[in-house]
């Protein structure tokens, strides 16, 4: 049963992250086919796009476990930063997701992975974090009532 | 607030609490003495009741229509259901976290911020729960943040 409990909290956590990448693959491929003058995506790119996102979120859910030392997260965010670059970019040549946008097209594409990654980091380690830390402190005052 | 400690022959150990009207100071005291008094009846099997103090008990959890208590090792049946355990023992640090658990807030050894809105419960036997997105902001309230 544990295991189980186990297993179906690290699936809760990994299809999350997993469906906020692939929405936001998704998300920029419908502005370029808008841009484009298009008004729809192949299903083919929905499936490709979706199951890279799976890739990166289970890689990501292994990089950064329940549980781990402190002083492990600087290494473990910079193996993150450099595996979502590979896989998202790799995956974005390799499946020609966004053959068809001109070059500054890419360069602003690859900027707003940048930040969409500093905004996911700065969300899942430092914002939670920081409401740890107060939740422990009011836990800690609320028992000692 | 005064304390007045009567020795004399009495059959049975008395408090008697005077006050102006019943406010959270007399409320906390009242809970406390509960505390001390009061017991949760559980069995593993009918013919073995066991009366368990509520520091002990860690959780309540339902599963399908049956009601458990989780001590730091046991497991006991009993005979309230969660909403009973949740109403009659809220003052005594019982909360509802998720549609089937009720968890003792003075069991807990720390908290950690989840994805989502949701909270990490590490027990202080370290076995952990899940705080749902919807009871969090509950939680959150009761331990003042």
């Amino acid at each position: 049963m544990k295991e189980f409990t186990h297993f179906y909290r690290w699936g809760l956590n990994m299809k999350q992250h997993m469906a906020i990448y692939t929405m936001a693959l998704i998300f920029f491929r419908g502005v370029i086919e808008v841009l484009l003058g298009h008004d729809s995506i192949s299903i083919l790119m929905l499936v490709e796009m979706t199951l890279t996102s799976m890739v990166i979120a289970i890689i990501e859910s292994a990089l950064f476990p329940d549980h781990f030392d402190e002083s492990e997260l600087q290494r473990r965010t910079i193996l993150w930063v450099i595996m979502c670059n590979l896989l998202f970019i790799g995956a974005a040549v390799l499946f020609q997701w966004f053959a068809d946008v001109p070059l500054w097209g890419e360069c602003l594409l690859i900027v707003i992975l940048e930040g969409g990654l500093f905004a996911m980091w700065f969300g899942v380690h430092v914002a939670q974090k920081i409401e740890t830390r107060a939740l422990n402190q009011h836990l800690h005052d609320f028992q000692k009532q | 607030m005064k304390i007045k400690i009567e020795h004399g022959d009495y059959e049975e150990n008395e408090i008697l609490l005077r006050c102006r009207e019943v406010d959270s100071e007399i409320m906390r005291i009242i809970a406390f003495l509960n505390l001390q008094t009061q017991k949760l009846s559980g069995w593993k099997n009918k013919e073995e009741i066991t009366m368990l103090e509520f520091k002990d008990v860690y959780y309540a959890e339902a599963l399908e229509d049956k009601t458990f208590l989780y001590t730091s090792k046991d497991v006991y049946q009993t005979a309230l259901n969660l909403a009973e355990i949740e109403g009659r023992y809220e003052s005594l640090g019982f909360l509802r976290i998720s549609k089937s658990v009720v968890v003792n807030l003075y069991s807990i050894h720390s908290l950690k911020s989840a994805l989502a809105g949701r909270i990490e419960i590490i027990l202080k036997n370290q076995e952990k729960l899940i705080v749902s997105r919807h009871y969090a902001p509950l939680l959150r309230e009761r331990i003042g943040l």
